[in-house]
C-alpha cells in the first residue's frame, strides 16, 4: 500500500481527482426523484439541467425524443472518457484502453455482420459506439470477403490476440455473431484479469472482484438464456469465462444445467449469487434476476470508490455512467409512452 | 417480423404506425377495386336486367321528356315489357337479398374492427414498452438485429373469400424460416428480448388481421354502395318507366280497340241506313205494283264460264 500511495499521484493524481470530482456529478436518489415526477420529455430536459449535465440538451430542436437523449448522453460519456484516456499514463492508459476493448469488441461484431450481408461500411461506421473506434476501424471496407476480413483487418486490430486465440477464418462465415461476441468478450474478460492481477496491490483488489462478478453474471445469463436454444452444452461452457468466483467447479456444474431450478442450485453454493437469486422472480412486480446483478455491479463499483490510488475507480465510473444512461433513458421511455407504473424500476446508484 | 420490428424502431409513436396501417389500407382500396369490377361485370352478364337497365339508363337521358321507352304499341311489344317487367321485380329482389347480405356481413366486420383496434392499441403499447424494457437490461440492440436482418421472417399470405359473388381478400400471416435472433443477447438481456420478440409477434399478428379487415371493409363498402344504386336504379327509375311504357301500350291498344269498335259501329249504322233505303224503296215500289223482287245472284244466274269457254 504504501509505495503505492506515495508515487501514485506522480502520474494519476491529477486524473483521479477530475474523476472524484466527475463522480460527484452522478444523480443523486433526489435527482431521480425529481425526474420520475415529469410529465414530458422537456421537463425531464429542465430537471437535467439543474443537474451537472447542465445544458447538454440545450441545442436541440424541440419535439425532444428519447434517441436524442441516448446519443447526447453518450457524448458526453465519450468526452470524459476521451479527456481521460490523452492525459493517461502509463499503466493508466493501457487500463483505459482495456475498458474501451469491450466496446470495441460489439464495434467489430456488428461491421462483421454488416460486412457479411454486404451492407455498405459507410452506412456502419456511425452506428459504432464511439469509444470502441480505433484506427483499423476504417479499413474494414477495404474487406469484401470475410478471409480479407480476418486476415487483413481483424488481426491488425487491438482485438487480435483474442481474435487468433478463439476464431479462423472459416468461423467467420459459419458460427453466430452472438457466439463470436461472446467468444471475444470472455478472452477479453480473462485478459484483462490477467492484467489486472499483474498491478497488484489495490487496483488488482478491486478489479479483480468487479471483473470476477462480471465473468460470473455471464456465466449466470448465458446458461439462463441458452435453455430452449441450439446452442449445445459444449458450446456453451466454452463461452464461460474462467476468472470468475465460480471457476472451475461452479462452471462446471452450470454447463451440466437444463433449467433454472438446477442454476439456482449452483447459485446457492455461492452466498453472495444465492442472495440474488432469491430476491429475483419473474411474477410482475419483481425484480429480475438481470436487475438484481444490475444493483449488485452498482454496489460493487461504489466500493470500489472507497480506496484511493487506484484504477478500478476509472472502471467503476464508466459503469455507474453507463448504468446512469440506462435509468436517464428508462425515465424518459416511461415518460415518452405514458407508462408510469415501471417508472421507479430504474437502479438508484447513490 | 425483424422488418417490421425495424419499421418500429424508427416509427416511435402508436399514431405513426396506425396511420400506416391507413395508408395500407388505402393501398389495398386501389387494388380491391379490380375484383369489385370483375363482379360488377359478372352480374351484368348474368341478368339480362342489368343489361337492359344500363341502356335504359343510356336512352333515358335523351328521351327525358317522355320518360318511357321508345315502342310500336302492339300486342308482342306488351308481352315483351311484361315479361321484362317481371324480370325487373325478380332482379329486383335478387339484388336486395345481396345487398342485405352484404351489409349483413359489412356490420360484423366493422364490429370486429372495432375490436381489433382497441386490441391492436393495448398491444402494441405492450410491445413498445417492452422494447424500453430490453433496452433498459441490454442497451441499444437495433443495430446489431438491422444488421442481421437478410429477409422478411414473417410474411403474408392472400387468400379469397367469396361473400354472395363479392372476392374479398384475406391476409393470413406465416413464418417463414426459423428464428434467426434466438442467440441475440445471449450475455444480458436474452429473456427480455424474447419477451419483446414475441409481443411485437403478436402485435405483427393482430395488424394483419386488422389490415385484412379493413380491405374487406372498403371492398365491401364499395360493393354495397354499387349495389344499393342498382337496387335503386331498378326500383325507381327502371321498374315505373316500364310500368309507365306498358300503360302506354295498353292505353293505346285500348284507344285502338275502341276505334275499331267504333269503326264496327259506323260500319252497321251505315249499314242499317242502306238497308232501312232500300226497304223504303222496295216498299214504294210494291206500292207502285211492282212486286217483283229485286233480282239477287241466286236467281237465274248464270256464272259465265269464263275459263272454258
Amino acid at each position: 500500500m504504501m509505495p503505492e500511495g506515495l508515487t501514485f499521484n506522480i502520474n494519476h493524481g491529477y486524473l483521479e481527482g477530475l474523476l472524484r470530482g466527475f463522480k460527484g456529478g452522478i444523480l443523486k436518489q433526489a435527482d431521480y426523484l425529481n425526474l420520475i415526477q415529469c410529465e414530458t420529455l422537456d421537463d425531464l430536459k429542465l430537471h437535467l439541467q439543474s443537474t451537472d449535465y447542465g445544458n447538454f440538451l440545450a441545442n436541440e430542436p424541440s419535439p425532444l425524443t428519447v434517441s436524442v437523449i441516448d446519443d447526447k448522453l453518450r457524448e458526453k460519456l465519450v468526452i470524459e472518457v476521451e479527456h481521460m484516456r490523452n492525459h493517461a499514463l502509463e499503466p493508466l492508459s493501457t487500463f483505459l484502453d482495456y475498458i474501451k476493448y469491450s466496446y470495441m469488441i460489439d464495434n467489430v461484431i456488428l461491421l462483421i455482420t454488416g460486412t457479411l450481408h454486404g451492407r455498405p461500411i459507410h452506412e456502419l461506421l456511425p452506428k459504432c459506439h464511439p469509444l470502441g473506434t480505433f484506427d483499423q476501424l476504417a479499413a474494414i471496407n477495404l474487406a469484401n470477403t470475410s478471409i480479407m476480413l480476418y486476415n487483413a483487418v481483424l488481426v491488425d486490430t487491438p482485438l487480435a490476440p483474442y481474435i487468433k486465440d478463439c476464431i479462423s477464418a472459416e468461423d467467420l462465415d459459419e458460427m453466430n455473431v452472438e457466439i463470436i461476441r461472446n467468444t471475444l468478450y470472455k478472452s477479453y474478460l480473462e485478459d484483462f484479469y490477467n492484467f489486472c492481477k499483474k498491478q497488484g496491490g489495490a487496483t488488482a483488489d478491486v478489479m479483480c472482484e468487479a471483473l470476477a462478478f462480471d465473468a460470473d453474471r455471464r456465466a449466470f445469463i448465458i446458461t439462463i438464456n441458452s435453455f430452449g436454444t441450439e446452442l449445445s452444452k459444449e458450446d456453451r461452457m466454452k463461452l464461460y469465462p474462467r476468472c470468475g468466483n465460480l471457476y472451475p467447479t461452479g462452471l462446471n456444474m452450470l454447463g451440466e444445467c437444463d433449467d433454472f431450478e438446477q442454476v439456482k442450485v449452483v447459485a446457492d453454493y455461492y452466498p453472495q449469487y444465492k442472495e440474488l437469486f432469491d430476491n429475483s422472480g419473474i411474477n410482475p412486480g419483481d425484480k429480475t434476476l438481470e436487475d438484481k446483478f444490475f444493483e449488485h455491479e452498482v454496489k460493487l463499483m461504489k466500493k470500489s470508490f472507497m480506496q484511493q490510488f487506484q484504477f478500478g475507480v476509472f472502471y467503476a465510473y464508466i459503469r455507474l455512467k453507463e448504468q446512469e444512461n440506462r435509468n436517464i433513458l428508462w425515465i424518459g421511455e416511461c415518460v415518452a409512452q405514458r407508462h408510469r407504473a415501471k417508472i421507479d424500476s430504474y437502479i438508484p446508484i447513490f | 417480423m425483424s422488418l417490421l420490428l425495424d419499421e418500429l424502431f424508427n416509427n416511435v409513436t402508436m399514431d405513426a404506425f396506425v396511420s400506416l396501417i391507413n395508408l395500407q389500407g388505402k393501398r389495398h382500396k386501389n387494388q380491391s377495386q379490380l375484383p369489385s369490377k370483375g363482379s360488377y361485370s359478372l352480374s351484368h352478364d348474368k341478368s339480362l336486367i342489368n343489361n337492359s337497365a344500363a341502356e335504359n339508363k343510356k336512352r333515358n337521358v335523351k328521351m327525358s321528356d317522355k320518360d318511357r321507352l321508345p315502342v310500336f304499341p302492339s300486342r308482342m311489344s306488351l308481352a315483351i315489357f311484361k315479361a321484362r317487367l317481371k324480370g325487373a321485380q325478380r332482379g329486383h329482389s335478387l339484388l336486395k337479398k345481396k345487398a342485405d347480405a352484404l351489409t349483413l356481413r359489412f356490420r360484423t366486420i366493422l364490429k370486429s374492427i372495432i375490436e381489433t383496434k382497441t386490441e391492436v392499441s393495448e398491444v402494441m403499447k405492450q410491445a413498445q414498452f417492452s422494447l424500453a424494457e430490453a433496452k433498459f437490461t441490454c442497451g441499444d440492440i437495433s443495430h446489431v438485429i438491422l444488421q442481421n436482418v437478410t429477409k422478411a421472417s414473417v410474411k403474408v399470405k392472400s387468400k379469397k373469400e367469396n361473400v354472395v359473388g363479392v372476392t374479398l381478400p384475406l391476409f393470413e400471416p406465416y413464418q417463414d424460416g426459423g428464428d434467426t435472433y434466438e442467440l441475440t443477447g445471449l450475455a444480458r438481456g436474452g429473456q427480455q428480448i424474447d419477451k419483446t420478440k414475441k409481443s411485437y409477434g403478436r402485435a405483427i399478428t393482430l395488424l394483419v388481421e386488422l389490415a385484412s379487415l379493413q380491405t374487406s371493409f372498403i371492398t365491401l363498402d364499395e360493393v354495397i354502395k354499387v349495389t344499393n344504386r342498382r337496387v335503386n336504379a331498378i326500383q325507381h327509375v327502371i321498374i315505373p318507366r316500364i310500368e309507365r311504357t306498358l300503360a302506354y301500350i295498353i292505353s293505346e291498344l285500348d284507344e285502338r280497340d275502341r276505334e275499331e269498335f267504333y269503326r264496327l259501329k259506323k260500319v252497321q249504322e251505315k249499314k242499317k241506313k242502306i238497308k232501312a233505303k232500300e226497304e223504303l224503296e222496295k216498299k214504294k215500289r210494291q206500292e207502285a205494283g211492282d212486286h217483283s223482287e229485286a233480282a239477287t245472284i241466286f236467281d237465274d244466274f248464270q256464272d259465265p264460264d269464263i275459263l272454258f269457254d
